[in-house]
């Protein structure tokens, strides 16, 4: 709302235009405010003395009764008569200004309608609440079932109370706090608060285990029944004294189940690599297997006290990766030299040299006599033995006759690095028949031979050797 | 190892066409084919005809041993002896 600028014209002098627009600006709060008048009879005028020198020339009406209006026009007396001039009326003071000045005996009297305070505004007239509806108001409110629903009634409330206490009660949504544990190590008890009605399915409570537990621990909670403590595996639960335990009770096994354990396993120390830890049903363990890792292990021993062609190995103690390393064992009679050349034993090829292959047995001499040849390329018919079967070649072979003869032929057949046939170097066959008779057959390679596994050699000369059984040996 | 005496004769007749003995030592058995490459006697014998008897190591030593003459028992497949 914009007020009157009563700016100030740059001077302290108060002159008659600034009291002429307060003069209006105090008429209009008045009419806005409606002030109300009253009507007054012979209001005793008294004189406001000024100086000495100026006397009785202002009389003014008593406070409470100045502020006359224009209309109606105030009636002023005289000594008890109306006087209409000289005088003027000062309407704001209430008051008469004369001229000529009066005389100390004259008496003044005004009859003047005045502005009192009161004024004719109404909490209607402007639209404002009334003491009695704002009262009606309040006794509405206050008798309102629901006068703030943004805020919880008592019902609310109650309901609300009901609600937390049948939390409070309820140990599925939340575990109960079951206190230390009494009881004994495999019958624990324990109490909470609220009581649980009954156990149901995973109705759960937290402990402090008291001692250690023992074998196959039970818990009996507010005197319910003892059940079974087991682990989610089905293992029966294993409780160190002190340990705080979450329990949950399955009420398809009727078992407490613990909660939060993930530790299970029959391992021992020993089943576990030396250093290494692990959480078992036993609890936690460490380890003592001695971890063999990569690289080769002495066999803790050997033995050949198995099927032909097995070497025995027993291992270490220990773990091994599989992938390196292993075990060996060492026999320094484990050379090639000590293995029939040729022969190959857990992949070591032999040599020989210290070790030669041998056979022997008994075989039937032919029935018919075959032709070899003599040192001297002469023709003979002989009786001979065939002989396969085998391992190796043999370079020696001796032939005798299995009973006692008169005259028993010795067949010997030696290598020509072995000795220097007298007959050249295909005579390798000397057959020698007491008393002096010895005979030298080549080795031609077609009627008498040495191949691969097998050999022919005649044996004797004369009928009675057919079919006679004789013995040989051979070395390779 | 030790092998025992196989003799291979006539199933018609039991005559012994060849004894091939028994072994010990670095010794393995062999198949008729290789009897047969060292013995060519073998190869001239109908198959049919032919019959194996194998003896275990050391078996009728003693038989064979004093025994002037034997032959195999076409019934039984085993050595017959004459002494």
């Amino acid at each position: 709302m914009s007020k009157t600028n009563w700016q100030d014209p740059g001077s302290s002098e108060i002159i008659s235009p600034h009291i002429s627009g307060l003069q209006e600006a105090v008429g209009k709060i008045e009419d806005a405010i409606e002030l109300q008048t009253i009507g007054d009879m012979n209001v005793p005028l008294d004189e406001v003395y000024i100086s000495d020198t100026d006397r009785y020339r202002i009389y003014q009406a008593p406070i409470g009764k100045r502020n006359w209006v224009a209309f109606p026009e105030p009636i002023i007396k005289k000594n008890g008569v109306q006087i209409t001039s000289g005088f003027t009326i000062d309407y704001g003071g209430g008051a008469i200004i004369l001229s000529p000045a009066a005389t100390s005996s004259d008496v003044f009297t005004a009859d003047a309608a005045y502005i009192i305070g009161a004024h004719s505004i109404t909490p209607e007239s402007i639209g404002a609440e009334t003491p009695w509806g704002a009262q009606a108001k309040v006794n509405a409110h206050a008798n309102a079932p629901d006068p703030h629903p943004q805020y919880a009634t008592d019902a609310d409330v109650n309901n609300l109370s009901n609600t937390v206490n049948s939390h409070l009660a309820d140990y599925v949504k939340q575990p109960a706090n079951g206190g230390t544990t009494g009881g004994t190590s495999t019958a624990y008890t324990c109490s909470s608060n609220p009581a649980p009605a009954a156990l149901v399915d995973k109705i759960g409570v937290v402990i402090t285990a008291h001692v250690d537990s023992g074998v196959n621990p039970t818990l009996d909670w507010n005197s319910l029944g003892a059940k079974p403590i087991k682990k989610p595996n089905g293992n029966a639960a294993v409780l160190k004294g002190g340990g705080i335990y979450t329990l949950r009770y399955n009420g398809s096994s009727g078992n407490f189940i613990l909660q939060g354990e993930g530790a299970s396993g029959n391992a021992t120390a020993s089943d576990l690599l030396s250093g290494k830890t692990a959480s078992t049903d036993a609890g936690d363990i460490v380890g003592t297997m001695p971890n063999n890792g990569m690289g080769w292990l002495a066999a803790r021993g050997i033995s050949v006290a198995g099927p032909p062609g097995r070497l025995y190995m027993y291992s270490q103690p220990g773990y091994y990766n599989g992938t390196d390393g292993g075990l060996y064992a060492d026999d320094a009679n484990f050379i090639a030299a000590n293995i029939p050349n040729g022969m190959s034993m857990f992949g070591l090829v032999g040599t020989g040299a210290n070790a030669r292959r041998m056979a022997s047995g008994t075989v039937t001499l032919s029935s018919t006599n075959a032709t070899f040849y003599s040192q001297s390329n002469i023709s003979v018919l002989a009786y001979y033995a065939t002989i396969s079967g085998l391992t190796f070649t043999p370079s020696r072979i001796i032939i005798f006759p299995t009973v006692a003869e008169t005259s028993p032929p010795t067949v010997v057949v030696l290598p020509t690095d072995f000795y220097t046939p007298s007959g050249g170097a295909n005579s390798r066959i000397s057959v020698s028949v007491p008393p002096t008779l010895v005979r030298y057959y080549s080795l031609d390679g077609v009627q008498a031979y040495i191949s691969g596994g097998s050999f022919r050699i005649p044996v004797a000369d004369g009928t009675a050797w057919a079919s006679k059984s004789v013995s040989w040996i051979a070395y390779e | 190892m030790n092998i025992g005496k196989k003799i291979y004769y006539g199933k018609s007749n039991g005559i012994v066409i060849w004894d091939k003995g028994e072994m010990s030592g670095s010794v393995r058995e062999t198949t008729l084919e290789e009897d047969k490459a060292v013995m060519p006697l073998l190869q001239m014998v109908d198959a049919n005809e032919l019959g194996i008897c194998q003896l275990e190591y050391g078996a009728y030593a003693t038989e064979f041993a004093t025994c002037k003459a034997y032959k195999i028992n076409t019934a039984t497949g085993l050595p017959e002896f004459l002494f």
